[in-house]
């Protein structure tokens, strides 16, 4: 079971890391007003993603 | 049954993933739009009958540097295109020129260009090879001149090498 979790664990740790990457090699071609507006869709998707784990019981 | 209370959680729940959901798009909405907006510019050279078309992405790589071949004696069409793909006017001067090395021979366009929002405008030029070998050049060699075009501080070089005509017996 916990063997499990571990491999979820680095299957969504690589996932991240990938769409990661993949973001900071397109967001080279954004412009400044693209790059901002995408930097705080960022944070507002990592608040509600937060929230609802949090309304979830994580 | 469920409780008003328990309702009312899962309803935030689901707002909170709506939402979350929402953002994501909302990024890759912004990287859609914001990767076609802006000003691009292609340029299509001929010589003989093949066509060679260096589009605008691959102006965006570092240094990208295009190279066409040519026999002496032949024409080299260019047709040069700026899209302008914003919502506001783009103005610039277009200046194209041959170069050899540092040193400038010949300028072949300079204007001043007024795109409207969403529009195109093309220019287009003629280089005759048989013209521009260099006097220090042997006959029988092979020589290269550059044809840069810039505009707003962009400088896009095309490197064009000339072949020799071929040695008669």
């Amino acid at each position: 079971m916990k063997l499990e979790y571990v491999l979820f664990g680095f299957g969504i740790l690589f996932c991240l890391a990938g769409v990661g990457y993949l973001a900071a090699q397109y967001v080279r071609y954004l412009s400044e007003l693209g790059q901002l507006i995408s930097l705080l869709l960022t944070v507002g998707l990592f608040t509600c993603l937060g929230k609802y784990f949090e309304e979830v019981g994580w | 049954m469920t409780t008003p209370k328990a309702k009312k959680t899962t309803q935030r729940k689901n707002l909170y993933l709506f939402l979350t959901i929402a953002f994501f798009l909302g990024i890759i909405a912004i990287f859609i739009f914001d990767g076609y907006m802006g000003v691009y510019d292609t340029v299509s050279i001929t010589t003989q009958e093949r066509e060679e078309v260096i589009e605008a992405d691959y102006w965006s790589q570092d240094d990208y540097t295009g190279y066409v071949w040519a026999e002496e004696g032949q024409d080299v069409y260019f047709r040069y295109e700026l899209d302008n793909r914003r919502f506001s006017t783009y103005s610039a001067d277009v200046e194209v020129a041959i170069w050899f090395g540092e040193a400038k021979h010949s300028d072949l366009v300079s204007q001043a260009v007024n795109i409207g929002g969403f529009d195109k405008e093309e220019f287009s030029w003629t280089v005759d090879t048989g013209l521009l070998r260099p006097a220090d050049i042997p006959e029988t060699r092979d020589y290269e001149f550059s044809v840069i075009i810039k505009r707003d501080g962009v400088e896009r070089r095309i490197i064009v090498h000339v072949s020799s005509p071929p040695v008669k017996f």
